[in-house]
């Protein structure tokens, strides 16, 4: 642990074995990405990850891609692929990524806005490889982490129980500061949607986000004001979402949260990991800067890893995709060495929510509430009072399957 | 988090934002997609993984 940067309680930091010193080592060293050999190292590893599990795991891992691949690739495909080719799968879903490039299918996830997480490598070979990666990786990581649990398959495609109520609801609950919810779009009754205010809406710039979305489907960023594409007051909110098509999706009008002041617009993507035996370790922090747009992050421009314990911007993350290999830092005063004040208590605060609510490290949880916790404005007292906890409590969610995202 | 033990990987989405002493958190994400690029990234972090969950 590092004790001087006031990151106790966060495994994995200051641990010279841990995946996250070892992940931040290798970005500060970091060559050449996404050329033809970084590519095919790349697919080389989860050929390996495979067999390992195949031989380890015969029969539930072979059970879990059977599930995995009739969600991802229809019944019919996911059945033939996995009961065919299940000894040798890597080459199955080769020939499918290839027969889908030739029918003129995307080979590899794709989101609706595409941006420069998807863009592919400039080789066209390292960029049929990079599809064909992107198709081996996700089932192996996630076997192996989760082994064949159903829920986590079907979060794989669409984010029913995860949803933003969620996530606010355990953020919340180690005090973590969420944007206010000013209201909801929700059906008010039997076919009738309209906004639930939760708040008397002023001069607020909003933000929209629909509720189980994610890479910025369905979000909206609104100025208050009378030009186009602003809204003035309840009424204007409410016509901009029947306009847009929103009825069906629960949506959340949240308010907008701008960069601190000596900040460009970003964000920070933090990912923690649970072990086997229950710790929660930080694995990578990374910074998403120099945005085209300034209403969000997805126009980004710039990655850099982050050492949380010196909170400091201390490498690129070129390895993350292949839109970020030839970056250059734009922002020199956002670039390396960039100081980041805060992102230690937000590790801290990351941790703590994700710890199971009343474990043995609920003590922890409290003293971040007592450290972290913002003033208790009216706005905070707002948040902690949610129509998100109730709809946290309400399980009976439908399994709906949606459009791929 | 009891009820979702299969959360094993997590994103969480933050800002140092205006006008506040902590961390704003927009969301979190089940990392199912980031997780790989972390995995497969090098030889010692595919090592490490397997010996940790394999």
């Amino acid at each position: 642990m590092c004790q001087a940067s006031g990151l106790k309680g966060v495994g994995g930091v200051g641990v010279p074995s841990s995946l996250y010193e070892r992940t931040l080592r290798l970005s500060e060293e970091e060559g050449e990405r996404f050329t033809l050999l970084d590519v095919a190292q790349r697919v080389a590893r989860c050929v390996v990850a495979f067999y390992w599990m195949l031989l380890f795991y015969p029969i539930s891992f072979f059970w879990f891609l059977l599930r995995y691949n009739m969600l991802w690739e229809g019944n019919l495909v996911g059945v033939l692929l996995t009961v065919w080719f299940y000894p040798v799968l890597p080459l199955g879903m080769l020939l499918l990524v290839v027969g889908k490039k030739v029918i003129g299918m995307d080979g590899g996830y794709v989101p609706a806005n595409p941006n420069i997480f998807f863009t592919p490598p400039k080789s066209p070979l390292a960029a049929l490889l990079w599809d064909y990666y992107k198709a081996l990786s996700p089932p192996f990581a996630q076997f192996l982490l989760n082994r064949g649990d159903s829920t986590a398959i079907a979060h794989s495609w669409w984010d029913h129980e995860t949803h933003k109520d969620f996530w606010r609801a355990h953020l919340e609950r180690v005090g973590a500061r969420v944007p206010r919810a000013l209201g909801r779009w929700c059906e008010l009754e039997a076919g009738r949607w309209g906004v639930q205010w939760s708040y008397e809406l002023k001069t607020e710039d909003i933000v929209i986000k629909v509720k189980d979305e994610s890479n910025g489907v369905g979000d909206a960023f609104l100025l208050q004001g009378d030009g186009p594409g602003m809204v003035s007051g309840k009424d204007s909110v409410e016509a901009f979402f029947r306009d847009n098509e929103y009825e069906g999706k629960e949506a959340l009008v949240l308010e907008w949260i701008r960069p601190a002041e000596g900040q460009e617009v970003h964000s920070f993507d933090i990912v923690t990991l649970a072990k086997p035996d229950g710790e929660i370790q930080l694995l990578t922090v990374i910074y998403w800067g120099d945005c085209s747009e300034a209403t969000t992050t997805h126009t980004t421009r710039a990655g850099y890893c982050v050492d949380a314990a010196k909170e400091e911007l201390t490498a690129t993350c070129k390895w993350y995709a292949p839109g970020f290999s030839p970056m250059v830092p734009v922002r020199k005063q956002y670039a390396i060495g960039h100081k980041v004040p805060g992102i230690a208590k937000a590790c801290q605060l990351s941790i703590g929510a994700r710890r199971p609510c009343g474990s043995t490290h609920a003590s922890l949880a409290r003293a971040i509430v007592r450290t972290c916790a913002p003033p208790a404005t009216h706005a905070h007292r707002e948040c902690a009072t949610p129509l998100s906890r109730r709809l946290l409590s309400r399980r009976a969610r439908s399994q709906r399957r949606t459009s791929r995202r | 988090m009891t009820a979702q033990p299969w959360l094993r990987m997590i994103g969480w989405d933050c800002i140092m934002a205006r006008g506040e002493d902590a961390p704003v958190f927009f969301e979190g994400n089940y990392a199912q997609m980031r997780l790989p690029r972390r995995v497969f990234l090098s030889w010692d972090n595919l090592s490490s993984f397997l010996r940790t969950y394999g």
